[in-house]
């Protein structure tokens, strides 16, 4: 391990301490925290959720942020690892309370904008120090920070077809790899809100049928969640489950929201894989509980043998995970133009005629906006309500003192075959070859180009490109003469997300 | 003796006095208003071009139909070829403008031969690191002349940043005339005298080797760091292309399949099926039913736009004690030799950049110190390299040769400028430190190396200090 500073490194601490003060009450969100001890984790003040009401408030909060970062560039050459020691913190006192949402959610943004180095844990000892095709579960690595991937359309923003993952490959062929363009972060938290309540809803049936199965024999019935059917499932009558007629949905009944082809259950676990696949970052947790086949054959506590034991603590983890979830909500723009605004609101009425709707469906309702990160080290856990904390502009509740919401994703959240065109040769994580998660629509104009792999370079091509249960809706569009299909192209260009000044 | 990291007090006196603003001082207002100007006018403009190519199927024809004859009859001045240009850079070329030879299939991230990819849409795809114009994230590699399939078939190129090319443009050019001259004048000299004449060759305080020439007018010689023809080609890692309209038109055909009306005119008269398809008509040898699919005046004005960009800018840091700290670095830069290949700066003699056409007589004169982007940087160009080629020893080697016959090892001294915006580094973005950047350097630089890694351990931060100075002026934008 390198020597993190000399003496006269240490004296500028101060300076590192006086700045973060004054940025952490900038940051921090109007949420009391616990006295107690902390760990060397700061608030470096180079990003904040804010939104100025104002656009010369906004570029200077903007160049303000720019200017601490470019000096905090400096001291990390000074004192190498300053930077990812910022992010070190502790997963019991971030549960003790010590921490504000604000806080945290600066602490994630520093570690998705930082350099990973070799000193800290970047790559393994049996892989190449940077490879584009990902190596089986292993990955590549492929990039230095989460950033180098999530920047169009803003912070945590989504990927050029360039910086596609290339998954579960031999590490040399493109062809051996299934490849995946990285998606904008936005509103990811909802995301997962509303794949819980749904999961409780599709289990709830299930426990209802069993009831029913074990007193009057096997028993069919429909599971639907937030009005969106996954179709038949019948409970035998010693319980067991017949999921033959199971739609979009594993047997486990759990939507896993996340991944384009729906296959990470929770944020917390896209973050740990994402950190494991593209940087090498083992997080203690997967350490502990994975399988050698995901993070190396090592052993002990530093199973990808690179010499760094305890890459990312649960507390990063943590941190990480919540600036993900704790995202700004994307949002419709609409054109200046008063020609253009008609076309935007007949192409909302035709995404419903042809049938997009059907899938990508335009709203679903949220009891609750409140997202939860369960402890595994055993401890209480955190709780964020959306409507209250997180990056501008958040979820709005629907009524006045209420605390659920309409949140407007454009998806159903449930799997689809989307037929042999875009049909991968082999299943992903034990999810088939043709089927992919309805992609959630908003935000899509932010998010080009479009499709799992990148390949559609405009709306248009993307839905032409769509097939299996998607192909009638497609053929309806298809056609349509183009000033037809104008009306439908202007409303999704519509789908964005706040405007955001940036400096880089 | 120890130099020791002080404190500005006011640093703690709360937060405005603890911003370290570049300049000292957080912009004026007169500044801030013009930075949010300049993103709002851009913001609203591709705002309203993103609805408009919505509704019109993308056909941006306005944008795409430049036609190099109408850039001659002085249709579009200066600061439309600059909007051209940066609508360009992105745009997201698809079928309908021509985009690859087939069908839509998953982008093919290693090219095939010297056809290339395609492997993204847009320029701006690959140029998202630092801001606009920007870099490559290590993820935006391209890799050339390979199957179509391996990562080791082929030689891996990290996107390098696009500001200041006007200057480098200039200064090659005149490089290559300052030492065509020379070859001229010992040529003209050896007919005279009827003797061999041994001439050294040198531009802008760097040299470039020796030649002789002999009384029947040839020559001989030992060039050194460029081409036999003593063009300076200051663009590509191994500094294979002069021109940036002849980058752009490459960049487009490999990465998009966008083929320039200048290429085709060129397949006209000679067929060039490695790289341009072997379709069955001149004007559409990539087969898919689109001719011109870059008109020459797109070059042009693309080409105008990059010369135009800004410069990058050193901007030191605000801390007292680490400005101790780069200032020692930057001394240590020129003690261990850094800056015997990394060129702190050259001349600039003429600020005059004639873009001329290909197929007409047209010729727009850029001033590469004063049109376009603000800043341009002084006729002192702090470019940080001599524009030549070196050896750069086995552990840079590319895995394969390549059609311009550079060397494996060898590649241009890659300008240092801006570099604080531009991580990761190395050719092929295998650094994502500057550490690691610096230790893979050997060869030619294998000298400074040492000399660097024998400095201890403070005073590489220091060289790194002064490295991470070379950046670019923060500006605004709405982000997209």
């Amino acid at each position: 391990m390198r020597r993190w500073g000399d003496g006269r490194l240490r004296s500028s601490l101060p300076l590192a301490v006086g700045v973060a003060a004054a940025i952490a009450g900038a940051v921090g969100w109007a949420e009391a925290t616990r006295g107690g001890p902390r760990s060397t984790a700061r608030v470096t003040g180079v990003y904040s959720p804010r939104a100025p009401a104002e656009t010369r408030a906004e570029a200077e909060a903007a160049l303000e942020q720019d200017a601490i970062l470019r000096e905090e560039r400096f001291l990390e050459a000074v004192q190498p690892g300053r930077a990812f020691a910022s992010t070190r913190v502790g997963e019991a006192e971030i549960e003790a309370g010590r921490w504000s949402a604000g806080e945290l959610f600066a602490l994630g943004a520093q570690l998705f904008h930082l350099t990973f180095t070799r000193e800290v844990g970047l790559g393994a000892r049996d892989l190449p120090p940077l490879a584009r095709f990902h190596t089986g579960r292993r990955g590549g690595p492929d990039a230095f920070r989460c950033d180098a991937c999530h920047w169009r359309g803003g912070p945590a923003g989504a990927g050029d077809a360039a910086d596609d993952a290339y998954l579960d490959g031999d590490g040399n062929a493109q062809s051996t790899t299934l490849g995946r363009n990285p998606i904008a972060l936005a509103g990811a938290g909802l995301v997962e809100i509303l794949a819980a309540e749904m999961n409780a809803e599709l289990q709830a049936s299930r426990a209802a049928l069993r009831a029913r199965a074990r007193w009057k024999g096997p028993a069919r019935g429909e599971l639907r969640a937030k009005g969106v059917s996954f179709g038949q499932v019948t409970v035998r009558a010693d319980g067991t489950l017949d999921d033959r007629d199971l739609a979009g949905v594993d047997a486990d009944l759990v939507i896993k929201p996340f991944g384009w082809k729906g296959n990470m259950p929770t944020l917390r676990d896209a973050v740990e894989d994402a950190l494991l696949i593209h940087h090498g970052m083992e997080s203690v947790h997967l350490v502990k509980t994975a399988p050698r086949e995901r993070i190396g054959p090592f052993g002990g506590a530093d199973p990808d043998g690179d010499g760094v034991a305890r890459e990312i603590e649960e507390g990063q983890v943590t941190a990480l995970t919540l600036f993900v979830a704790l995202q700004e909500i994307p949002q419709v723009t609409t054109p200046a133009d008063a020609n253009m605004i008609v076309l935007m609101a007949e192409g909302r009425t035709q995404f419903a005629t042809l049938g997009c709707a059907a899938c990508h469906v335009p709203s679903l309702p949220l009891s609750s906006t409140v997202f939860r990160l369960p402890s595994r080290e055993g401890g209480r856990g955190l709780a964020y309500d959306l409507a209250a904390v997180g990056a501008e502009p958040r979820v709005a509740p629907e009524a006045q003192g209420a605390s659920g919401a309409r949140v407007y994703l454009y998806s159903d959240l449930k799997r689809h075959d989307l037929g042999p065109g875009l049909a991968e040769p082999r299943a992903d994580r034990g999810v088939e070859g043709k089927m992919f998660l309805t992609r959630p629509l908003w935000g899509v104009a932010r998010s080009r180009p479009y499709l799992h792999d990148g390949r559609a370079a405009t709306l248009e091509d993307a839905i032409l490109l769509h097939g299996g249960e998607a192909q009638e809706a497609r053929d309806a569009y298809a056609r349509l003469k183009d000033s037809e299909r104008a009306p439908v192209r202007v409303f999704l260009t519509s789908l964005t997300r706040a405007k955001r000044l940036v400096v880089r | 003796m120890r130099r020791s990291l002080l404190l500005l007090t006011p640093l703690l006196l709360g937060a405005a006095a603890a911003i370290p603003w570049p300049y000292g001082a957080p912009p004026t207002s007169t500044r801030l208003a013009e930075l949010v100007k300049d993103a709002v006018v851009l913001d609203d403009r591709e705002q309203y071009e993103e609805f408009l190519a919505a509704s019109e199927k993308y056909e941006d024809s306005d944008n795409l139909m430049v036609l190099q004859e109408r850039v001659d009859r002085g249709d579009y001045d200066k600061p439309t070829l600059f909007r051209l240009g940066d609508e360009l850079f992105s745009h997201e070329f698809n079928l309908d403008n021509g985009y690859g030879d087939r069908s839509y299939v998953a982008p093919r991230r290693i090219h095939a031969g010297v056809r290339g990819g395609t492997d993204t849409f847009s320029c701006a795809g690959c140029h998202s690191v630092g801001g606009p114009d920007g870099a490559g994230s290590p993820t935006q590699n391209a890799f050339l002349a390979g199957d179509g399939d391996r990562t080791t078939s082929a030689n891996i190129r990290n996107p390098p940043a696009l500001l200041g090319l006007g200057l480098v443009q200039a200064l090659a050019a005149e490089m290559s005339a300052e030492l065509r001259g020379q070859r001229a004048r010992a040529v003209d000299r050896a007919r005279a005298t009827g003797e061999r004449v041994r001439v050294e060759l040198a531009s802008k305080g760097v040299a470039f080797g020796s030649l002789t020439a002999a009384a029947d007018g040839s020559v001989e010689g030992a060039v050194e760091g460029v081409n036999p023809d003593l063009v300076v080609r200051p663009f590509g890692w191994k500094g294979t292309v002069a021109r940036l309209r002849r980058f752009v038109e490459d960049a487009a055909r490999v990465h998009f399949g966008i083929q320039s009306s200048v290429l085709l005119e060129q397949n006209h008269r000679r067929r060039d099926p490695a790289h341009l398809g072997a379709g069955a008509q001149w004007w559409d040898p990539d087969g898919d039913g689109k001719a011109r699919e870059l008109e020459e005046g797109l070059l042009t004005a693309t080409a105008c736009y990059l010369a135009m960009l800004e410069a990058p800018v050193i901007l030191p840091p605000r801390d007292q004690g680490l400005r101790e700290r780069w200032a020692n670095g930057s001394r240590l830069f020129d003690a261990t030799g850094c800056s015997g290949c990394h060129l702190r700066e050259m001349p600039l003699h003429d600020r005059r950049w004639h873009e001329t056409a290909d197929t007409t007589a047209g010729d727009v004169v850029i001033n590469v110190l004063e049109d376009g982007d603000a800043p341009h940087g002084p006729a002192e160009v702090k470019l940080f390299s001599d524009l030549k080629r070196h050896e750069m020893g086995p552990l840079l080697a590319d895995g394969h040769e390549n059609e311009d016959g550079v060397p494996r090892s060898v590649f241009l001294t890659r300008p240092l400028w801006g570099l604080a915006e531009s991580a990761p580094y190395l050719h092929d973005g295998r650094a994502a430190t500057l550490a690691d950047a610096i230790g893979a350097h050997g060869g030619e630089a294998a000298r400074a190396r040492d000399a660097y890694a024998a400095l201890s351990t403070e005073e590489q931060a220091d060289v790194q200090v002064f490295l991470l100075s070379l950046t670019r002026e923060p500006k605004v934008r709405f982000a997209r």
